[in-house]
């Protein structure tokens, strides 16, 4: 499946907007991401290792709830990443 | 009620408060840049307009985003002091977001004597890196945390009690948000010499290693979500005060060109003034249009709100801040010289607007989001099709 992200999060993926990985699950390529960008990690996941809420997930355009890591995935597939950050 | 019945509402209800203890002495607290005393703030309470906003279960007035939006909006119209409905606004903001912990000993230490007005609350947040390389930090000690570092612009912070920080755990990476409160040893809170709202007591807040006991904190992991929850529902309620005041300086211009005449006529009668009315009644007609739209949405009155990042409420923030500083540049080409004499207010009220480029996530950045959420929202729905 692919990646894409966008934003705030392009420097933590080295400005490449588009990543693919072989995995069976959103939750497995998430850790190939991850093991390819570890400062992934602390940005993506809180500390216990549930996925940050203001990241918005969207597989091939619906958006994910974040309990829905599990989901089968296949080559064709996409989970885009929006993350909007604003200053207070 | 709509929002025409609950504006007129508004205005009758906190007029003779505003005109009789925020106006007075506008001016003079823009020049020596200090911020409302308590005793004038407490007036806001008996008027019962400083617990408005603010949660029902503590004594509050429990209004509803769209409710509290136009109410602010209204002391926007009311007010010449721009800093008034920003204060007003952060101090009900961050009452809401600890009761929203659900726990009834921060209710009780904290939101009940926010809503009677006996205690103050500040957002900490920026401190000049982005969150996820914040220099300011906590770090465990036994049960406690101990908090380093500097918040650099705290809204509200001169005359603040307690501020909801946000540090970053050493190690993880992660933010938490602590209570610190003005009177913990170690924190120091130093005015902030700013351009506009002058009046909002913005300043930074300095950390030197001060403890915070377990019970204080408000948010154990994943701040950064904290955060931008709580900016997400703040940013068109920060800019209604705007809005108020951009209609208020519309109709100050008409009123004094009614009453100019050049070459035997009326200003208001020549047809590039009228015009400039246009363009200026349009501006704001469509920033209203967008911002109740948006306050309708947080409150629930219409779908769509996104807990984390609402374009709508982006977009009315964005449109109020660009079409305040427009709308106020065209006050200063129609009033000529008049306009340019600082008993006007008109250069106060740009350096007020301007105060809304940076404030509760800054106009480019915005811009970058609203830009990206589109384009992401096109290929979405392109893939629908």
């Amino acid at each position: 499946m692919k990646f894409r992200f966008s934003g705030t999060l392009m420097r933590f993926v080295e400005f490449e907007r588009e990543q693919e990985f072989a995995a069976a699950t959103i939750r497995e390529a998430i850790d190939g991401l991850v093991a390819k960008h570890p400062q992934l990690q602390n940005v993506l996941f809180t500390a216990s290792g549930s996925l940050r809420q203001t990241h918005r997930l969207f597989l091939n355009g619906d958006q994910l709830g974040n309990d829905e890591l599990a989901r089968a995935v296949g080559e064709q597939d996409v989970v885009e990443v929006l993350t909007a950050i604003a200053g207070g | 009620m709509d929002a025409e019945a609950i504006a007129k509402h508004a205005r009758a209800r906190f007029a003779a408060y505003v005109n009789e203890h925020v106006n007075p002495g506008s001016d003079e607290r823009d020049r020596a840049g200090t911020t409302f005393s308590r005793e004038m703030l407490r007036e806001a309470a008996r008027a019962g307009l400083w617990g408005l906003g603010m949660p029902k279960a503590c004594g509050g007035g429990g209004a509803n985003a769209f409710e509290w939006g136009i109410a602010l909006e209204q002391l926007g119209y009311l007010a010449d002091d721009g800093s008034f409905p920003l204060v007003v606004s952060i101090r009900a903001a961050i009452a809401n977001a600890i009761h929203n912990a659900g726990r009834a000993d921060l209710d009780e230490r904290y939101v009940q004597p926010m809503v009677r007005c006996e205690l103050f609350g500040s957002f900490a947040y920026s401190d000049g890196a982005d969150p996820f390389a914040f220099n300011s930090h906590a770090e465990r000690d036994g049960k406690d945390w101990i908090a380093h570092g500097e918040k650099l612009l705290v809204t509200g912070g001169a005359s603040a009690d307690v501020f909801m920080t946000y540090l970053r755990l050493q190690g993880s990476g992660d933010l938490i948000v602590l209570l610190i409160e003005a009177n913990d040893p170690g924190v120091s809170v130093t005015p902030v010499d700013v351009t506009g709202l002058r009046a909002a007591g913005l300043s930074s807040l300095k950390l030197d290693g001060v403890r915070i006991p377990a019970e204080r904190v408000l948010c154990d992991e994943d701040g950064v979500s904290h955060a931008q929850r709580f900016l997400n529902e703040r940013r068109t309620l920060l800019a209604c005060g705007a809005l108020g005041r951009m209609q208020a300086v519309f109709e100050m211009c008409i009123d004094s060109l009614d009453q100019t005449v050049r070459y035997g006529k009326q200003l208001v009668e020549m047809q590039n003034v009228q015009a400039t009315f246009g363009r200026m009644y349009a501006g704001i007609e469509s920033a209203r249009a967008l911002t109740h739209f948006s306050l309708r949405r947080q409150a629930g009155l219409a779908p769509g709100f996104d807990p984390m990042f609402d374009p709508i409420g982006a977009a009315a923030k964005y449109t109020i801040s660009e079409r305040a500083i427009e709308i106020s540049t065209r006050a200063f080409r129609l009033l000529g010289g008049k306009g340019y004499v600082r008993d006007q207010r008109i250069e106060r009220y740009v350096r007020d607007f301007y105060g809304l480029l940076a404030g509760g996530g800054s106009q480019d950045v915005l811009e970058v989001d609203l830009g990206i959420d589109a384009i992401s929202h096109y290929h979405r729905m392109k893939q629908a099709r």
